[in-house]
């Protein structure tokens, strides 16, 4: 949430940055577009959340063409702050251009604080990369040394993992069969060079934040926000790859909600969807920075501990137990309270993710039989 | 940002300034490695692209003078763009006959371009 927030930003801050330079030679279009984007800006609920932001978008959009500069650099000033001071998960963008000039310019102008850019000069190394990292957007140029740039595009496309990846082509041909070509492809955006540095920025940075957004969508639990069972998946693979390469200790935990169909029963259904969104806040509170968790399917939570060990893990989830338990539902009338039971199991990395799954059901079954309201470690 | 301009302030300039300055966002340590890149890779795709027109080899000149145009344009050097787009045309059409010349006013057009950066401090 926070890094689509932020590419939102950066891309907001580009378009800004192109129209306070336009000021000059083109006021009245840039006035225009300045008020555009701010108005645009108070649309995004993030920045309505920041009063500091929203003001000035509002002081922007209201003020008289005069003062309009001022206005616009204290917006600019604002959101390179909140850019900068927002805890956020970096992005990376791959660039794969053999002319050093642009590979050099391309990462001066898109490097921020949210992104880290990787270089490649030839196919071959761009997919060595592409193998090896989680890459959000890639940045290609057709003239490559060692392959056609069109080949590129089309290996990515039917690759399963860079089928939805955002790819900007660049191209110093001036051919529009080329450029259809690239976009039957795949291509989401077609520059010709010399490259316009500020559009592409831009495009960059919006790009970044609708795919954020999408991926967000589309990995999320819509109910609990929580991690859907396909992007954990995901998640305990990554985890799990690293783990092995540092060999260190992995361990996974599966939690299910204690009499949940008792509360359905008795409160109603939206009592219930309340009990799984405080239990995902609890657990989003509780666990550190590096574990994951999602929403495994009806009121089943599946929690990733990369770097513990299944003590530690026990730890981490007899606090988290602790703290759900001390929270009232339903204050008003018939009060209650929640707990689960939880399976935990150290994994060896490098385990499927339904075998390691398993191992922590079977632990959660015991905890089960043996009363609920207890966490089981497997022996 | 628009298009390159044919120059900047003069109508003679070969690097558009403002395109220069306004790509590497004003930040002069950047546009100074910038310029340390493209001169040195310039410097050393004149020679293969001199030697490729002296032996015929028609795609290797288009190939090479293709890479000088990007580049070229992407620094705003406006005075080396129109010639490597010209080498790039003869090398697609299999034509090099009048590359001599052409290579010629490269040599002397990059010289101008070195020294006009240099006497910016860029170089």
């Amino acid at each position: 949430m926070k890094t689509d927030f932020l590419n939102g930003l950066a891309a907001f801050n580009s378009a800004i940055a192109a129209a306070r330079r336009s000021l000059v030679k083109r006021p009245e279009d840039s006035v225009a577009s300045l008020r555009r984007i701010a108005r645009v800006m108070l649309g995004v609920p993030a920045v309505c959340d920041s009063p500091e932001l929203a003001k000035a978008c509002h002081a922007v959009v209201g003020a008289d063409t005069a003062k309009l500069p001022e206005l616009v650099a204290t917006l600019a000033e604002i959101a390179t702050r909140i850019c900068a001071e927002l805890p956020f998960e970096r992005v990376v963008v791959l660039i794969v251009d053999d002319d050093p000039v642009i590979g050099h310019l391309l990462k001066v102008r898109l490097k921020s604080a949210t992104r880290e850019i990787l270089v490649a000069g030839t196919a071959a190394e761009a997919f060595e990369i592409i193998h090896h990292r989680l890459i959000s957007l890639v940045i290609l140029d057709l003239g490559l040394p060692d392959r056609d740039g069109r080949d590129v595009l089309a290996e990515i496309r039917l690759s399963g993992t860079g089928a939805a990846l955002p790819v900007l082509v660049l191209s110093a041909v001036e051919d529009p069969h080329i450029k259809t070509e690239c976009f039957a492809l795949g291509a989401d955006e077609y520059f010709e060079k010399p490259v316009d540095i500020e559009m592409l920025t831009t495009a960059v940075s919006a790009k970044l934040q609708r795919i954020a957004e999408i991926n967000r969508k589309l990995g999320h639990d819509p109910l609990t926000g929580a991690l859907n069972r396909l992007s954990f998946s995901e998640m305990f693979v990554r985890n799990s790859a690293l783990m092995s390469r540092t060999e260190d200790s992995l361990t996974i935990a599966l939690l299910d909600l204690d009499h949940f169909k008792s509360v359905n029963d008795t409160y109603g259904h939206a009592m219930g969807d309340d009990v799984l969104c405080r239990v995902t806040e609890v657990l989003e509170q509780g666990l550190r920075k590096s574990d994951s968790f999602g929403r495994w399917g009806g009121e089943e939570f599946v929690v990733l501990f990369p770097g513990t060990d299944g003590k530690g893990a026990v730890r981490s989830l007899q606090k988290i137990a602790d703290d759900l338990r001390k929270i009232e539902f339903n204050p008003d009338s018939r009060k209650f309270n929640v707990t689960f039971s939880a399976g935990v199991s150290q994994i060896v990395p490098g385990t499927p993710v339904q075998a390691a799954v398993a191992a922590a059901d079977i632990q959660l079954y015991k905890a089960k039989n043996t009363g609920r309201n207890r966490i089981v470690l497997q022996p | 940002m628009s298009s390159v301009n044919s120059a900047s302030g003069t109508d003679d300039s070969p690097v558009d300034m403002d395109w220069l300055t306004e790509c590497t966002d004003g930040d002069v340590d950047a546009m100074k490695t910038m310029v340390d890149l493209y001169l040195t890779r310039t410097s050393s795709l004149i020679v293969e692209l001199n030697a490729a027109a002296a032996a015929n080899q028609v795609n290797e000149v288009r190939r090479i003078a293709h890479a000088c145009v990007g580049s070229s344009g992407t620094c705003g050097m406006v005075a080396m763009v129109p010639l490597f787009k010209s080498l790039e045309k003869m090398g697609a059409a299999g034509k090099l006959e009048n590359t001599s010349e052409i290579m010629a006013r490269v040599g002397v057009e990059f010289e101008r371009t070195k020294k006009f950066l240099a006497a910016k401090a860029l170089s």
